[in-house]
């Protein structure tokens, strides 16, 4: 047990230290983009996914070595998969489909090493094993979570302090029922965006951009599966689910957002944010927070957040209810 | 309530409600689907039907569920006045997306 949660610790200074460099080096080399809700638009470096997927590999590599645990690999591959395609899109823009179906390839670790478990787990002790069915659920999961992630990574700080609250519940269930391996697997998670936390708050120094946000939702869901945390997890993600939701069925396609011809949100002159009164504006998270009245930047954050805290009081209600045996 | 609290229960009360439907889902697959099962004896086309129906019958709860996050949306449209297109009423949009004269 020890060992495993010192390697975890490592990926806090990994992701810190290698964040702060990208913050510079990326500058240095002109990989800006404008932060389209700031006066000014300055220009933030773009993209940080690199230093989260440095530290998935550093601290999830460490905590399999010691383990031999399968799952902690799996974690890692599933995560450096689908940072590749971000890095890609990233640097060259994937289209929308295509992304979503490289995504697919995220999932396969997890099948091939077998680091799941066949069986949901459902209120009151009760499970439902579906041995050849469960394969394809995890091959639809590592893309659903990690197309959330990148939906939701609209404002500065918005996507690591919802990852980390959403993986709280995780953490307390794997204390809960002692697996440790997947315990330290979930702490090197939190340590990592806590590392790359200082530089995405708001104002954000780095951006994680798709390689960080689709690495981040794959790791999500990676430890999910793996962790036989199913339901647990699906209720952390509900708001982050019901946004993905809203976006998909008012465009009706896997499109970016920076291709949406109508925008969910206006920037007003006093760079308050506004909900769109537009018919055609696709219906998101942050149009419906923005819905009772014009917000900063911040504040739209810190009410999702608000959002999420409630999510993960719900998760922890589903893992009791999983747990207990009337 | 400042309209901000409003917003924050208002979306608080979605999030619920999308959980509770989960929940039920959940509860209909536990005491109506997990227990049917071909009776003792039966040929293994029947022990197939019955598979494949159990497959559709939690597909059917999935979608249900995806469902009632249309009928939330709508829900919440209606309540703080944004003007998103109800799904019922989407039909009035053309294939390409374009609206009708």
């Amino acid at each position: 047990m020890w060992p495993e949660i010192a390697a975890s610790l490592l990926a806090f200074p990994v992701c810190y230290l290698l964040t702060w460099y990208l913050t510079r080096s990326l500058r240095k080399r002109g990989m800006v983009v404008p932060d389209a809700h700031k006066e000014g638009k300055p220009l933030v470096p773009r993209p940080g996914g690199p230093a989260i997927l440095a530290a998935i590999t550093v601290s999830g590599g460490l905590i399999y070595f010691v383990s031999g645990d399968i799952r902690a690999a799996a974690f890692v591959l599933v995560a450096l998969i689908a940072g590749a395609v971000g890095l890609v899109d990233d640097l060259r823009t994937l289209n929308g489909p295509l992304k979503v179906v490289l995504l697919f390839l995220a999932a396969v670790p997890i099948i091939v090493l077998g680091a799941y478990t066949p069986r949901i787990s459902l209120p009151f002790g009760a499970s439902l094993t579906i041995t050849i069915v469960y394969p394809f659920l995890v091959l639809l999961a590592i893309p659903i979570t990690a197309n959330t992630f990148n939906m939701i990574d609209v404002y500065n700080g918005l996507l690591t302090g919802f990852a980390a609250l959403a993986a709280v519940p995780l953490l307390i269930a794997f204390v809960v029922v002692g697996d440790w391996v997947m315990f330290s697997v979930t702490v090197a998670y939190l340590l990592l965006l806590a590392g790359f936390y200082p530089f995405h708050m708001n104002p954000s120094k780095v951006f994680p951009g798709d390689s960080g946000s689709l690495a981040l939702g794959a790791a999500f869901g990676a430890i999910v599966i793996s962790g036989s945390m199913d339901l647990v997890g699906v209720v952390a993600l509900i708001p982050a689910i019901l946004n993905s939701f809203f976006v998909l069925s008012s465009v009706r396609s896997f499109m970016e957002h920076r291709n949406m011809k109508k925008r969910p949100v206006r920037l007003r002159d006093d760079y308050l944010l506004e909900a769109s009164r537009d018919k055609d504006s696709p219906m998101t998270l942050s149009r419906m927070v923005l819905a009772g009245g014009p917000l900063s930047e911040q504040d739209v954050v810190s009410t999702i957040f608000v959002i999420e805290l409630v999510a993960v009081c719900l998760s922890l209600i589903t893992f009791i209810m999983l747990r207990w045996t009337p | 309530m400042t309209a901000r609290i409003r917003t924050i229960v208002t979306i608080s009360l979605l999030v619920v409600a999308s959980w509770i439907a989960l929940l039920v889902s959940a509860f209909v697959i536990f005491e109506v689907v997990i227990p049917l099962s071909a009776p003792a004896g039966a040929s293994y086309s029947a022990i197939l039907e019955y598979g494949v129906l159990k497959a559709a019958m939690g597909g059917a709860l999935l979608l249900i569920w995806l469902y009632s996050f249309y009928v939330l949306r709508d829900s919440y449209s209606r309540i703080t006045g944004l003007d998103e297109t109800p799904s019922s009423s989407a039909s009035h949009q053309t294939p390409d997306g374009s609206r009708k004269a």
